[in-house]
């Protein structure tokens, strides 16, 4: 009995130890995010104050005010929502087929296209800059959002092709064959079947190409150089930095708002990235 | 309603291997015709190639009149359950019966009046609204037949549909698969290497071997008439004995002669056989049930009884080689005993040694 009841302490004390461990590491990485946030509320002068505060003593909203009517900040967050959107949009209908493509077609060199595509990671990504610049600028699409979507596709379709296989390897073939019989053209079969149960997959190979091209600053740097084509990342530094000093409080502000799409993005999503549909449906 | 010809059907593929040849059969409108034969025998392939998810490499597959193997799997009007069950994981129970439905146009009441209806027959109404991973096998296993059921189509394919259940509900649904025969009458085509299903379910049985079809009859033709030692072999549980020897003529009358075994044929057979008399190459097939424990055509050492309550299933090893007999009753014999054999002649299939093949008689 006793022996029971020191068992159940003991694995009471560990799951306390977890909990203080997992807050300690959330705390660590969340404290530069409300410094962030506390800064960009401040007045201007409270920003150096000593002792610092992390609560604003006075909280005013002039920094955003300034950011969205006084600066070219609004152009640059449409121009970051098109890129970062077109890219995953991109992304996933090409990876989506290509996989499908990949595991379900025999051809010759399916695997070998599979496995080059990974090669675009075997590289910095400042080897790749001039190549892709020159094919940019051949096509015409330098200083364009087009240009800046594909070449963010080009980074983000490898793992996103890599990420989709493996979830359209484990679906029973099966699946589609049913499908047809019961009616459905091929394409019907991908649309009804397989891209319902590559959704997990679908959702967080569209979260890390947003991400990627939403924080992307040295291609976007390099390829966009004028105004009306800049994207967030490089906008707002050089924006900010125009002067001799560095406006803390609005560049505060401005990640403040670049953090948002990327936070409202995940809270969405997060349910569909852990559940997926599971075994169970296939038996043998 | 149709029937399903097949027509020097031949399938190889890419690797080089040949899944089935000149593969000829008519299965009867209504019929409940099984392909049985071991692993590997191109049962599935056959079915595949019915229902349009694999392409012949030569011959034709005939809906009624229609020739039907240009047509895509939906556009052939038949319905498939996968040994798998394939039941769409991210669908409801529901949604899985109306798929097919939903593939055809059909408005969504009477989609849902239908699948309730069909529910409720396979007892599946208090499930409507689970998803298949959240059923069991036998549930499973009624919602793909189910999805099969509910657009009525003209041609039922069945690939061992029953191989993942237990013994118990594999039993009952047998039963069940046979009644839904005998109600809607529909052409159904079953897949299976068990011959136990095969022998209760199916008006006729199409035994195959390695790609090949050896003989298409009802199940007491293929129990009683063997065309070949394969087909003797593989129909009938525990398995037929087979026993090499000769036919020879004894005062006009003919008599199978192997080592230590002796069987004298009945007038009507002697007769057919009489042209056939050799002193050896002869294939003697005896079923375990035709053999008794009582003297008349020779004699054995037991090896093993098993004893199965209301019969033993005794081994016994003679000079012609081990032969197992169902002996009707309890405690017929025991290990070591030396125990006399008598082979029920009527009952006596022999085939010729060289080819297998069953001899005119
Ligand atoms: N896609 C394929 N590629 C190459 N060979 C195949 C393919 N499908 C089947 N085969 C071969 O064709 C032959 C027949 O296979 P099939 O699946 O029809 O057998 P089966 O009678 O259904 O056996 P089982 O009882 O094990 O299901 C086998 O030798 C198999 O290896
Ligand atoms: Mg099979």
């Amino acid at each position: 009995m006793s022996g029971r009841r020191a068992l159940r302490l003991r694995r009471r004390l560990l799951r306390v130890a977890a909990d203080l461990t997992t807050w300690a590491l959330v705390l660590a990485v969340a404290f530069p995010l409300f410094w962030m946030l506390g800064t960009s509320l401040k007045p201007s002068a409270e920003t150096f104050a000593l002792p610092p505060t992390l609560i604003p003593a006075h909280v005013t909203f002039e920094h955003f005010r300034t950011l969205l009517f006084e600066t070219p900040f609004p152009t640059y967050f449409l121009n970051s929502v098109i890129v970062a959107t077109g890219t995953t949009l991109l992304v996933i209908v090409v990876s989506l087929l290509g996989a499908y493509s990949v595991v379900r077609f025999r051809y010759r060199g399916r695997r070998l296209a599979a496995q080059m595509v990974l090669f675009t990671y075997l590289l910095p990504a400042v080897v790749l800059l001039l190549p892709l610049y020159l094919i940019l600028a051949s096509l015409g699409l330098v200083n364009s959002l087009l240009g800046l979507i594909l070449a963010y596709t080009t980074f983000a379709m490898p793992f996103s092709l890599w990420l989709l296989r493996s979830f359209i390897l484990a679906m029973p073939i099966d699946l589609e064959e049913a499908a047809m019989v019961d009616g459905a053209s091929r394409v019907e079969a991908f649309l009804d079947v397989v891209v319902p149960q590559a959704l997990p997959g679908i959702i967080s190979a569209a979260l890390f190409s947003f991400i990627l091209s939403w924080n992307e600053y040295l291609y976007a740097l390099v390829f966009n150089r004028q105004d009306h084509t800049k994207t967030l990342p490089p906008g707002v530094i050089t924006m900010l930095q125009q002067n001799t000093n560095t406006e803390w409080s609005l560049l505060m502000a401005a990640s403040v708002m670049m953090a948002v799409p990327v936070i409202v993005a995940f809270v969405f999503l997060q349910r569909h990235l852990t559940s997926g549909f599971g075994a169970g449906a296939v038996k043998g | 309603m149709v029937s399903v010809r097949y027509q020097h059907l031949h399938k190889a593929f890419g690797d080089g291997s040949v899944a089935l040849q000149d593969f000829s059969l008519e299965v009867a409108d209504g019929e409940f015709l099984t392909f049985l034969g071991p692993s590997g025998c191109g049962k599935t392939t056959t079915l595949r190639m019915t229902a349009g998810l694999e392409t012949p490499t030569s011959g034709e597959i005939f809906f009624g009149e229609r020739p039907v193997v240009d047509l895509p799997p939906g556009r052939r009007n038949i319905a498939m359950v996968f040994q798998s069950y394939a039941l769409y994981p991210h669908m409801t129970v529901q949604q899985n019966l109306e798929y097919p439905l939903r593939k055809q146009g059909v408005a969504r009441d009477e989609r849902a009046r239908r699948a309730t209806a069909l529910a409720a027959t396979l007892q599946l109404d208090a499930l409507l609204h689970r998803r298949p991973k959240h059923l069991s096998g036998g549930q499973q296993q009624r919602v793909a037949l189910g999805r099969a059921l509910i657009r009525e189509p003209e041609v039922f394919l069945l690939d061992e549909p029953l191989s993942n259940l237990d013994a118990e509900l594999r039993t009952q649904m047998r039963a069940e698969l046979i009644q839904l025969h005998r109600r809607i009458g529909r052409t159904m085509i079953y897949v299976t290497h068990d011959q136990v299903e095969a022998m209760t379910m199916s008006t006729r049985i199409a035994v195959m071997s390695k790609g090949e079809l050896q003989q298409v009859g009802t199940p007491l033709e293929i129990y009683r008439e063997p065309r070949n030692r394969f087909v003797a072999a593989f129909v009938g549980s525990p398995a037929m004995n087979f026993v090499e020897g000769g036919i020879e003529l004894r005062d006009g009358r003919a008599v199978f002669r192997a080592a230590g075994l002796e069987v004298a044929l009945p007038d009507a057979r002697s007769a057919r056989l009489a042209g056939l008399a050799r002193a050896s190459g002869v294939l003697a097939g005896i079923r375990p049930e035709h053999l008794s424990l009582e003297p008349g055509s020779g004699e054995g050492r037991v090896l093993v009884v098993e004893a199965m309550g209301h019969e033993d299933i005794v081994t016994a090893e003679t000079p012609a080689g081990r032969i197992v007999v169902r002996s009707a009753g309890t405690a017929t014999a025991a290990a070591g005993d030396l125990v006399p054999l008598r082979v029920d002649p009527e009952k006596l299939h022999l085939f010729d040694a060289a080819s297998g093949e069953r001899l005119a008689c």
